[in-house]
């Protein structure tokens, strides 16, 4: 162990930057989602067979007897909802209280809510990502959006918002001290 | 004792780095932290010592913001812990008891968060980077995720991230706990080094004697949550008396001879106390070397003794005097990163 030599730097505009808070925070979330694949893959691989499960079982009966009715437009959002419903960063989070690097987080002049909406922009991202595979499979097995470019884009805001209610809210099972 | 603490020299006309005033902090009834009252000097290292459960932990996540106080008062670099706690954060840097890591992080990663975090610019996290790496000396380690750690080098980097921003006042919850000899005398040299060449505050908390003697200009001794005495170590332990004779009977039935023994070595003069602890007989002297002799001659006429040593007094002996107990110390001191 060698000596801190250089001098003591200028220390900048703390505290009250609570965007750039947030998305340090998520960016650190985002960069370890590689390392959590387990978190990630089953919702989509659920949502991916459901979708072409209920398909296959529902467009013959539904298409038949109702007249205009796209099974496979219906299905769409509800494939999304069945990926994304499971999106939560609530589990990291109780892994940081866990690990105790809450504590390193609430040691830095960074607010309280800036850790948690770091945490929700977070799960966000990654239901936008889930997203993308389900929109894939649709558009290639046919599904239409005839609401244009704003029909299109709108699934991803709508599946990024669904899960944040999940992450801000407290789990009942999260333990109250860090492991020693 | 070999001390390079340096203290600025307008320490004393400065206000207190930490100042707390009947500090109470107690969890559902039970009082951790009893009416505790602390004025550390900037610049100094303040050791506060004491065995599990005396509150050491609490009074460091107090004056961290991580507990709010449940009354009286805490200052830290001059703010309010309860009324600013922001303000607080931004000046102190802290090394808790475990270790405060993301183990899915690389060490490079967390450290750059942390100056992130702490609002450094791009520039400045690069420089702490540079002179933290060579801090703590882990390698090519810092690349790795921190899950592949040993205990030594996430010890050392959780120090480095408490550094990141280069603070004020720097509080260190049991240091070297787990930590291997070579290990303990790194971090002792460089909270010395930190302390006289950045002018650093820091406040240690440790179960160790050896390293409060070592590190501290003033150490604490905290017992149930009660500050039970405070001064240089020097002082401390001349409250005790200046040498210290340990005899020991050992053997089935020895504990009863050590107490008729102890009423024979009262009455040798020189002898400032005795007292009895088990099979031992822990005497008191001015001059040790003077009456250790007389002391032999007393002890023979009781009973055969199996060792009698003379040393000089320990932190453990001014803990003993003013709480009648030993420091217990934690199992896991015993632990080797």
């Amino acid at each position: 162990m060698t000596a801190l030599t250089i001098a003591r730097p200028q220390r900048e505009g703390i505290s009250a930057q609570p965007v750039r808070d947030a998305t340090a925070i998520a960016g650190r979330a985002l960069r370890a989602l590689p390392q959590e694949m387990e978190t990630v893959i089953p919702p989509i691989f659920i949502a991916l067979f459901f979708f072409v499960i209920n398909i296959g079982t529902l467009q013959h009966l539904t298409q038949s007897h109702i007249h205009g009715f796209d099974i496979k437009a219906f299905m769409l959002p509800t494939a999304i909802l069945i990926g994304v419903t499971g999106v939560s960063r609530a589990g990291s989070l109780v892994l940081d209280i866990h690990d105790g690097y809450l504590d390193r987080l609430l040691l830095t002049p960074v607010r309280r809510l800036a850790i948690l909406v770091g945490h929700m922009v977070a799960d966000v991202a990654i239901a936008c990502m889930l997203t993308v595979p389900i929109l894939i499979l649709a558009f290639a097995i046919g599904v239409h959006i005839q609401a244009g470019v704003p029909g299109r884009s709108s699934p991803w805001p709508a599946s990024g918002a669904w899960p944040s209610p999940a992450s801000a809210t407290p789990s009942p099972s999260r333990p109250a001290t860090r492991r020693r | 004792m070999t001390h390079i603490s340096v203290r600025p020299r307008d320490a004393d006309r400065e206000p207190p780095a930490i100042r707390t005033e009947g500090l109470v902090r107690a969890f559902d009834g039970a009082v951790a932290v009893d009416h505790l009252d602390l004025d550390i000097r900037r610049g100094e290292i303040y050791g506060f010592l004491g065995p599990n459960g005396a509150g050491k932990s609490t009074t460091v996540r107090v004056l961290c913001t991580l507990l709010a106080p449940t009354g009286g008062r805490a200052v830290v670099a001059g703010h309010d812990v309860a009324a600013e706690p922001e303000r607080v954060r931004l000046r102190i840097g802290v090394a808790l008891q475990d270790v405060a890591l993301d183990p899915k992080q690389t060490g490079v990663e967390l450290l750059r968060l942390q100056g992130r975090l702490y609002g450094l610019s791009r520039t400045a996290i690069a420089d702490r980077l540079e002179a933290l790496t060579r801090l703590i000396d882990i390698g090519d380690a810092l690349g790795r995720p921190i899950r592949t750690y040993s205990g030594g080098m996430k010890r050392r980097l959780d120090l480095a991230a408490a550094l990141v921003h280069e603070p004020e006042i720097l509080f260190l919850d049991e240091p070297t706990t787990g930590l291997d000899p070579v290990s303990r005398a790194r971090v002792w040299e460089e909270v010395r080094r930190l302390n006289a060449e950045l002018g650093m505050t820091i406040f240690l908390t440790t179960q160790y004697l050896e390293e409060a003697d070592e590190l501290a200009d003033r150490v604490g001794i905290i017992n149930g949550g009660r500050l039970v005495a405070e001064g240089a170590p020097d002082e401390l332990k001349r409250r005790v008396g200046n040498d210290v004779i340990v005899a020991r009977f050992g053997g089935p039935g020895d504990a009863a001879r050590a107490e008729a023994a102890r009423r024979r070595v009262e009455a040798v003069p020189g002898v400032r106390g005795v007292d009895t602890r088990g099979d031992e007989l822990v005497v008191t002297a001015a001059d040790g070397a003077a009456t250790i002799g007389a002391v032999a001659v007393a002890l023979d006429a009781v009973a055969p003794v199996r060792h009698l040593t003379l040393r000089t007094p320990t932190l453990d002996d001014v803990f003993l005097e003013l709480t009648g107990n030993h420091i217990q110390l934690d199992d896991r001191q015993e632990e080797v990163a």
